[in-house]
């Protein structure tokens, strides 16, 4: 592959994708393959099945994109033509860079060699010289973390330590481009986090990422963009959160249907909003609002005007740190509720839920009447670091499985920031600046 | 561009070739008790009983002039070591794909280079088996003449040709599973259409042209003169030979890169 100079690399896309199609043939019986080859040219002796259908796509350096769709949507027949494996049909791809695919971890492993025998020689099948595997060789089995057990049998080997290997080999080429199909699923939590942590720092080094995954949190967590594959075609592009939501309509329709959510939740209802910015537990933001929000399907249980009041009753989006208050929410009911209980997430840009509670708990009873109207109040405190988060909220009984009715992501709020230093993760526990104590010499020091 | 892609890419991934070789050599070996012994003791088997059964039992012997009054069992294992190295490649080839599907489907690899590989496996079990030969020669006769060097010029067609048929025979078997029974057939076929069992003196004069088509009788032929002979190789035909051997070979190549793109669509 050639390396073209770095300004071309950044004006040009890391991946390009042209019209890709995929038709498979599947011939009935192995001698029509034979009779297609000499008597193709009157005659079909073979089915056809689209995998794919006209993908396009460009994917510039740097961006991780994750690719969601159901079984059999095409997802790894677009990675295998993306990596060069697998031959489309028609179409072209273009690719900048070495390109890392892990479609499979371990592809090309012996079991009856010892963890380090293969570690060398799958190394050089990936095309690292000698030198770079010697180089590599002490990283590699750092990361793998497996020990003494890299001089045993990989027979031997658990299947999470076969993974742990397998991954650690196949992320030390340094790629430009990684490709990798839902193989991180493998392996135990903390593994996968390293993984992810591996993936992160391969990211931060401007690798471009395609990354097949069901896991919707794996997409959120990792991925600048997403596509959305079904039937082979590409039906959706863009934020991660827009087309997972789009995906989730996929795999459970008629489950959260997008309508017009503004005229059923009057998000702002025309009240009492704290307008001052310097008020000590926040202030109302009215440009902040949040973008397609889900509703569940129904209308007999109705969820209105999700909000964060104060202690004396004003509405804020705009809180600070530790400010106190309630998130509360109202419910109309049409029909009787045996056994109610509400929920409420605050959800990252990303979709990690960095809080949530449900209430009343299991084994306590609070019933809603037929035509009863009700506000839910939940007493919080905000101790988010500062960042945006979006409030999901639902009410369901415990009689029967799934939401009664359920509003995604339908208000925003921002934690103002009052530190002073950098802050990360979403519990703020920090509560004060940090400070130095200067220590006596030790004892046994010299001079 | 074949011609120069089919020596450049061998030779580019040559470190690789050395090592998945060596992998697929201890492979073989690993986990039994001997392990590497029986390299050793697999071809000093077959030449005791090549020995046994042709020398004692058969009593045959090859023309004094083709091969002086050397045992019979010896030549005929030099011809059958020199044909293995043929014999294994077309065994194996046509289902060479089929057993490689994670390098296919799954990783960016030199996929030319699995035939090569396993000729080089084919070439360490045949360098085995000569050493066997020259020690049983030092045993049974004198000490090796210094033209059984010529050995490895000789063997330089085989290999072209045994590269170009494991490329031809690898690709066609991934779209033919048949081919792999075809192949048993074939290589019998040219084991008893080669002079190792008798001398190209035995072969009717008019019989005499289509063996000689056969590169792999030319190299034997040649081998036989070397070792028995003490006689230097005949360049002619070794030139006329290596000629053949590299048409199969790049047309091997050719044929392998046509059909290698299909490839993960058949395994």
């Amino acid at each position: 592959m050639e390396n073209p100079a770095p300004q071309i690399l950044d004006a040009q896309p890391a991946l390009r994708l042209r019209d890709i199609g995929k038709v498979y043939r599947s011939f009935r019986r192995p001698s029509d393959r034979l009779k297609q080859l000499f008597f193709g040219g009157r005659r079909r002796y073979y089915v056809e099945h689209a995998a794919l259908v006209g993908i396009d796509l460009d994917v510039p350096r740097g961006q991780t994109v994750g690719i969601v769709g159901r079984n059999g949507s095409g997802k790894s027949t677009l990675l295998r033509i993306l990596c060069g494996v697998l031959l489309p049909t028609r179409g072209t791809v273009s690719a900048r860079g070495r390109i890392a695919p892990l479609l499979a971890l371990g592809a090309g492993f012996n079991p009856d060699f010892t963890g380090r025998e293969n570690v060398l020689l799958n190394a050089a099948i990936l095309g690292l010289t000698d030198e770079e595997i010697a180089e590599r060789f002490a990283e590699i089995a750092a990361f793998a973390g497996i020990g003494d057990a890299l001089e045993a049998p990989v027979s031997t080997y658990s299947s999470g330590m076969f993974a742990r290997l397998a991954f650690s080999v196949a992320v030390c080429v340094s790629p430009d481009i990684l490709v990798v199909d839902e193989i991180l699923s493998v392996g135990d939590s903390a593994f996968a986090r390293k993984c992810f942590a591996r993936m992160e720092a391969i990211k931060a080094q401007g690798a471009t990422i395609l990354f097949v995954s069901h896991s919707a949190t794996a997409v959120r967590e990792l991925c600048d963009r997403a596509i959305l594959l079904e039937g082979g075609k590409l039906v959706d592009d863009g934020t991660p959160r827009e087309v997972l939501r789009h995906y989730n309509r996929l795999l459970h329709p008629g489950a959260a249907v997008p309508q017009s959510v503004e005229h059923r939740v009057p998000c702002t209802a025309a009240t009492n909003h704290a307008t001052n910015s310097d008020d000590m537990i926040g202030w109302f933001d009215p440009a902040l609002e949040t973008i397609d929000p889900t509703i569940g399907e129904g209308d007999d249980v109705r969820l209105l005007w999700p909000r964060f009041e104060g202690p004396d009753g004003a509405i804020r989006n705009r809180i600070r740190r530790g400010g106190r208050g309630e998130l509360c929410f109202d419910i109309e009911s049409d029909r009787p509720i045996e056994d109610a209980c509400f929920s409420y997430n605050l959800r990252t840009i990303t979709g990690i839920i960095a809080a949530g509670e449900t209430w009343p708990a299991r084994g306590e009873h609070l019933s809603i009447e037929a035509g009863q109207r009700l506000t839910v109040r939940f007493p919080i405190e905000m101790h988010l670091t500062p960042g945006d988060y979006f409030l999901t909220i639902s009410v369901a009984t415990r009689h029967e499985d799934g939401f009664l009715q359920r509003l995604g992501d339908v208000a925003a709020f921002v934690v103002e920031s009052d530190a002073t230093h950098e802050q990360r993760g979403y519990a703020a526990i920090s509560v004060g600046v940090p400070r130095i104590e200067l220590l006596e010499p030790r004892p046994d020091a010299e001079g | 561009m074949v011609v120069p892609d089919a020596l450049a890419i061998p030779w580019r991934h040559r470190r690789l070739v050395a090592r998945l070789a060596r992998r697929d050599i201890a492979a073989r070996y690993r986990g039994s008790i001997f392990g590497p012994l029986w390299a050793l003791a697999l071809p000093l088997a077959m030449l005791g009983i090549y020995n046994f059964a042709f020398g004692r039992i058969f009593g045959g012997r090859f023309g004094e002039s083709a091969t002086g009054d050397a045992p019979f069992a010896l030549v005929l294992f030099a011809g059958l070591l020199l044909f293995q190295i043929f014999g294994d490649i077309v065994q194996s080839s046509p289902s060479l794909i089929r057993n490689n599907a994670t390098y296919i489907k799954q990783i960016i690899f030199p996929l030319e280079i699995l035939p090569v590989v396993a000729v080089v496996v084919a070439l360490f079990n045949a360098a085995v088996s000569f050493a066997m030969l020259l020690v049983f020669y030092a045993v049974l006769i004198e000490a090796p003449p210094i033209s059984a060097l010529w050995i490895g010029v000789i063997a330089l067609p085989l290999i072209f040709l045994a590269i170009g048929a494991g490329w031809l025979l690898s690709s066609i078997g991934a779209y033919f599973r048949d081919l792999t029974q075809v192949a048993g057939l074939v290589c019998t076929a040219t084991l008893f259409l080669t002079p190792i069992f008798y001398p190209l003196e035995a072969v009717p004069a008019s019989l005499r042209t289509v063996i000689g088509l056969n590169p792999i009788a030319t190299v034997v032929e040649q081998a036989r003169s070397v070792l028995f002979r003490s006689e230097p190789p005949d360049f002619m035909a070794l030139a006329l030979c290596l000629l053949g051997s590299l048409v199969v070979y790049f047309a091997g190549f050719a044929v392998f890169q046509r059909l290698r793109p299909h490839f993960a669509d058949l395994v």
